[in-house]
């Protein structure tokens, strides 16, 4: 048994699986909608546990969410029942109804995908030509609503030479910037993935623009999956400190078909239970839930992770990149600190 | 060469990778620093001003004073 109270602070759900891009680097090979999604009533229903269960913030993602039809009245439903709404889109589809609707939920943040730093990176990308246009005109637009808004970008062997062109364009725009790597899950192939010192050049990337501009000028964090216990470069992510997966714990992730997982981004065979055959209250208080975090102990530790000094305190890092990449969780090996020390 | 400074050799080159030059990297190692330096600054400003405040009834965290007396112990 746990004995913190542990709730999911932030959920991520995906409204859809349609999607209408094929981008390589999909984690949930998103096209076709889903065979049986849940229907605006059992959305509520979800909607109405998380709140019991005191979550703050629901983000809605897909596929793409803006192709549900019913996104406006879900994102209502998140607002009526006390909790904070965002949005991860790839923004094609966003039209000025659809960004007046978005300013009457007003959103926590409005949340585009942006892949390269020319229109050939990114429509390449995401297998649609004019997507990098319309990206840009719907970041523009979003600014002069006033809505905030994040980019984020998804990096692998094609893009990441182009982040220093890509700040050019975000600098002094007042959007915030989330860079992130793809993991081989889905439709990514492993041949595409980082290789650990470009992974570590992202971070020198990141770290180094955080200390060459103001966090006014160049709002930039890696995600969950850069970054841990550097000897050499300052924390680079949203949070202080790595405390290990959150899945779980603070975090939670609920398919369009109503299967839930502790983390969306975690491969399939981490969906523990189905809000349909059971609630998400009674999936969440399951003390057999998301053992894998809620349990942790250091015996867990896999791979280079097993003798790290940090290995308790870390968790072994993401966990799907661990999965990913090693077939096992707690045991990230992309990790500054391991590389760090490879290289001293 | 140092550890330290094979790493750093090897953080330019891992920096070339992405286009950065030597002055980017620089700036990602610098920050670094800066965080050292502010914490080791805001403690001694924390001792400071408590022995200022407190005086002799000082009650929590250590004193310069108490300082020197466990620095002869190191």
């Amino acid at each position: 048994m746990f004995r913190k109270k542990v709730f999911p602070y932030s959920t991520v759900v995906e409204l859809t699986l349609k999607c209408n891009m094929k981008c390589i680097h999909c984690g949930s090979s998103a096209g076709e909608d889903r065979k049986n999604e849940l229907s605006f009533d059992e959305w509520v229903k979800v909607l109405s546990d998380l709140a019991e269960l005191e979550c703050e913030l629901v983000t809605l993602m897909g596929g793409e969410p803006f192709l549900r039809k019913e996104w406006y009245e879900i994102a209502e439903k998140v607002k009526d029942f006390g909790m904070k709404v965002a949005f991860i889109s790839n923004g094609f589809c966003i039209d000025d109804k659809i960004i007046s609707n978005m300013r009457k939920i007003e959103p926590y943040t409005v949340a585009i995908s942006m892949d390269g730093a020319t229109s050939e990176t990114h429509d390449s990308i995401r297998k649609v030509k004019g997507s990098f246009e319309k990206c840009q005109e719907v970041l523009k637009s979003l600014r002069s609503a006033d809505l905030p808004t994040t980019v984020v970008t998804t990096v692998h062997k094609q893009n990441f030479k182009e982040l220093p062109k890509m700040r050019e364009f975000l600098l002094n725009k007042n959007i915030a910037w989330q860079i992130q790597i793809a993991d081989p899950i889905g439709r990514f192939p492993k041949s595409l993935h980082l290789s650990l010192e470009e992974f570590y050049s992202v971070a020198l990337f990141i770290a180094s623009t955080r200390q060459k501009y103001s966090l006014k000028e160049m709002p930039i964090t890696g995600a969950h999956c850069i970054g841990y216990n550097s000897r050499m470069l300052p924390n680079i992510t949203l949070s202080t400190r790595w405390t290990g997966c959150q899945a779980g714990l603070t975090v939670l992730g609920i398919q369009s078909d109503g299967g839930v997982k502790g983390c969306l981004s975690l491969p399939n065979s981490f969906v523990e239970g189905n809000v349909r055959a059971k609630s998400l209250i009674e999936i969440w208080s399951d003390p057999e839930f998301c053992i894998y975090t809620r349990q942790f102990k250091a015996e867990n530790l896999n791979g280079d992770c097993k003798d790290c000094k940090f290995g308790k305190s870390c968790k072994g890092g993401c966990n799907a990149v661990s999965t990913s990449l090693t077939g096992k969780t707690h045991s990230d090996p992309f990790c500054l600190y391991l590389i760090e020390k490879a290289n001293a | 060469m140092t550890k330290n400074a094979k790493l750093e050799t090897k953080m330019y080159e891992m920096g070339q990778l992405i286009n950065l030059g030597k002055d980017e990297v620089k700036y990602a190692l610098k920050s670094r620093k800066n965080i050292v330096v502010t914490g080791i600054l805001t403690f001694l400003a924390f001792i400071f001003v408590q022995n200022i405040m407190m005086g002799p009834h000082r009650y929590i965290g250590a004193s310069i004073n108490d300082f020197i007396q466990l620095s002869k112990f190191l």
